[in-house]
């Protein structure tokens, strides 16, 4: 019985394992979206942004346009695997070398086999 | 006759309805109607909003303070900075979510969702939904935050029971984080009303919100929810005189433009005879 219950923890580890954007992954899609707001025009909008998100921002131009110049800074990322549903994760972005906790993270979602930027939540405790 | 009188004298000072108590024999109509010691039976006032109140899971090995409802003075507006076609069990989930097993996270933080169009639009359906209940403490300030409070709220904060954290599972204790250099914990005596919704400005931290070229503003009916829902919470919570913002508390772009319209938040409040600082 305890073997059994072993094997299916084991699995159960693994596939969740398996479902966690990895840092490279993450790291590769917000080095996209810094294109975008860099108005680099070789990046596509959906690569970068799920279906859902570019339909609730005004469509594939509101999203390309209208970026204000930020000054460039390094980040690490910090990623949360959502509990319950293995398809998404919670990106936050910390300034690198810092500790500075952000207000909000990112949602990122599994669409087409590809993780997408889907929105963002505040979560202040 | 004196048992009469006896009787008239319990009546008065021990009044027991038959809900409260089965057994007991309940005081005929007449002593009612001639108690010169009852007050008048005044109506209730008709709620001013509905308010829904949808079951929300919660994780059961989260901490969490119930306080006395007294203790609260203020309330603080959010936005949700998601999509304004989340909902309150989408919210509810996410902060859920949020959590990890060492430090999972009881429910949804604030206590009221507003679901609204932005200006222009139809969808979602405009409705008030209640999160965590009133009696617990929010999670919405942040943890560190701190402020000024009026004398009565420092005396109802002081109190043995005031504020009793614990989980489900073991015993509630005193919280011992109520005050720090003489400043009260804001999770603790303010009520928090988000706004779902985004209503700060685009930024690389925030995607979906306004383009400079478009700044977006909560609609009217948005400002006329929040200021009925204050009004009504006022109504319930008189100690409740006080209306602030998230970035009051803490160095965020919480609630965006919506913060501009505090004021206007205020005069509806005010319409329906609500006063706010």
């Amino acid at each position: 019985m305890h073997i059994q219950l072993s094997i299916i923890a084991g699995l159960l580890c693994t596939t969740l394992a398996w479902a966690q954007p990895k840092q490279e992954e993450i790291k590769q899609l917000f080095a996209k979206y810094e294109q975008i707001i860099d108005g680099k025009k070789d990046v596509k909008v959906y690569d970068v942004f799920t279906k859902k998100f570019v339909a609730e921002s005004g469509g594939e131009k509101s999203v390309m346009e209208g970026w204000e110049k930020e000054k460039k800074v390094s980040y690490d990322f910090s990623i949360k695997p959502s509990r319950m549903n293995k398809d998404m994760a919670y990106v936050q972005r910390i300034p690198a070398g810092t500790k500075q906790k952000p207000h909000s993270s990112f949602i990122v979602v599994k669409e087409q086999g590809q993780w997408r930027i889907e929105g963002t939540i505040g979560d202040e405790q | 006759m004196k048992k009469v009188l006896l009787l008239l004298m319990m009546a008065t000072a021990f009044p027991v309805s038959a809900k409260d108590c089965v057994q007991c024999v309940t005081a005929p109509s007449w002593l009612t109607i001639f108690n010169p010691f009852s007050l008048p039976n005044v109506p209730e006032p008709e709620p001013l909003i509905e308010i829904r109140t949808p079951t929300l899971p919660r994780d059961a090995g989260a901490s969490y303070c119930r306080r006395n409802e007294e203790v609260v003075d203020t309330i603080v507006f959010h936005h949700t900075q998601t999509s304004s076609t989340s909902t309150v069990q989408n919210i509810n989930t996410m902060h859920l979510d949020r959590g990890s097993a060492a430090d999972p996270w009881l429910m949804i933080g604030y206590h009221y969702t507003i679901n609204s169009p932005y200006t222009g639009g139809t969808v979602p359906t405009p409705v008030v939904n209640q999160g965590r209940p009133f009696n617990l403490a929010g999670s919405h300030a942040g943890t560190n935050a701190y402020r000024a409070a009026d004398a009565e709220t420092n005396r109802l904060m002081a109190e043995d029971g005031a504020i009793r954290c614990g989980t489900a599972t073991g015993p509630l204790e005193e919280a011992d984080d109520k005050f720090r250099n003489g400043l009260v914990k804001a999770n603790y005596n303010t009520v928090a009303i988000a706004v779902i919704g985004n209503y700060a400005k685009r930024t690389s931290e925030n995607p979906s919100g306004w383009r400079p070229s478009n700044p977006r503003y909560p609609s009217a009916g948005t400002i006329e929810m929040a200021g009925k829902l204050a009004c009504e919470l006022q109504r319930k919570h008189p100690r409740l005189k006080t209306i602030k913002w998230h970035s009051f508390y803490n160095s965020t772009d919480c609630p965006g433009l919506l913060k501009d319209r505090i004021p206007q938040i205020k005069a509806v409040a005010a319409r329906f005879g609500c006063t706010f600082n």
